[in-house]
């Protein structure tokens, strides 16, 4: 009697065990295996990703708002097609603005939106037309070359 | 007899290749887009090369023609638009139309001595993406000491391609006011973001070059 307590509680253990390191594979992981299934998808086109990679954040204003869900080649075979899933409630306009962005000067590539805001809200499973595919000292570069408002 | 063929021939194949590289013909996949930004390339060329344009007492008026011709095939009400993102919509048309306005002369006199400064740069049409009411044209400008990506960004329009956005060596100009924009009036109010760009514009404005014909000031 008292032996099959004893089994009990291990296995009680065991199970509660498995289930914090299933729970800890999951989050370090950044796999949606829960709470995945309202996310919004869209996708956008760039000329190319180099160094991006699948589950690298996407980010409005700093913010992470969602992440890289898979990247393949369009149809042409030319260009690269990635899709981003984003937390519900973000909202997209027609003009938004997607970017591929480096952390720092080496470090991780990462997706960056501006929203925009036309009058038409991009749909769930929309494109983001307008795009920029990275290039390092992005802002400084751009700025040299289109002149500042300063 | 042959003597004239053969240089007819030569004569004809000099002016495809010349052609080609300038940009004056288009290549056979090109399509409307292309042929839109082509149409206004070689428009400004062929004023900025004129002989009867460098005259000095008619640069006033050559800056006038050039910023004409651009005009009409940059819509700079929508890039206005595109780089102030949300923040147009809350605003009265005519709040909108005198920000369109202080725009275009921003952007105007921020190009308008770079352009004057043409000294025989190729540009070279690589392709066009088109998804029939929205379309990137990409080019390349031949400095002759480096080459530079220019894709032009347009929409179509009752029928005619404006161009809404220029992407420069990857960076875009709508991106690149937009962010812009958006720290200003995080500070200050639309009115002073307006201020602040008609003030910029004076103070940027290209002096109209004089007689010499040279790429100073690049």
């Amino acid at each position: 009697m008292k032996d099959a307590k004893l089994e009990l509680i291990v296995g009680v253990f065991v199970l509660v065990g498995i289930a914090a390191l299933t729970y800890l594979a999951v989050k370090l992981g950044k796999l949606e295996v829960i709470g995945g299934g309202n996310n919004l998808e869209i996708h956008a086109e760039f000329d190319s990703v180099a160094g991006l990679k699948d589950g690298a954040t996407v980010e409005i204003a700093g913010v992470q708002v969602g992440q890289v869900k898979k990247i393949w080649l369009n149809g042409d075979g030319e260009r690269a097609v990635v899709s981003f899933s984003l937390t519900p409630g973000v909202k997209l306009y027609g003009d938004a603005i997607a970017s591929i962005k480096t952390r720092g000067l080496i470090g991780d590539k990462y997706v960056s939106l501006s929203p925009g805001g036309s009058q038409k809200e991009l749909p769930p499973g929309g494109k983001i037309r307008e795009t920029e595919s990275g290039i390092d000292f992005e802002k400084a570069i751009s700025e040299f070359i289109h002149g500042n408002v300063k | 007899m042959r003597r004239h063929a053969v240089m007819l021939a030569v004569v004809l194949a000099g002016g495809l290749v010349g052609g080609n590289v300038l940009g004056l013909t288009a290549p056979a996949w090109a399509g409307p887009p292309v042929e839109a930004v082509r149409k206004t390339i070689d428009e400004v060329i062929r004023i900025l090369d004129d002989p009867a344009w460098k005259k000095p007492d008619r640069k006033e008026e050559r800056r006038k023609l050039l910023e004409r011709t651009i005009s009409q095939r940059f819509n700079y009400p929508e890039m206005a638009k595109r780089s102030l993102g949300a923040e147009w919509g809350k605003h009265s048309a005519e709040e909108q139309n005198e920000f369109a306005a202080n725009f275009q002369t921003l952007l105007s006199n921020t190009y308008i001595g770079r352009i004057e400064a043409y000294s025989g740069e190729k540009v070279q049409y690589l392709k066009e993406l088109n998804d029939g009411e929205f379309a990137e044209v990409y080019t390349h400008v031949d400095t002759g000491k480096s080459v530079i990506d220019i894709n032009y960004r347009l929409q179509k329009i009752s029928d005619d391609w404006s161009v809404y956005d220029v992407v420069v060596e990857g960076t875009s100009l709508v991106l690149n006011y937009r962010e812009q924009f958006k720290r200003i009036l995080r500070k200050d109010s639309f009115a002073e973001l307006s201020r602040q760009l008609r003030d910029k514009s004076a103070h940027i404005k290209a002096p109209v070059p004089d007689g010499s014909e040279t790429a100073k000031g690049r």
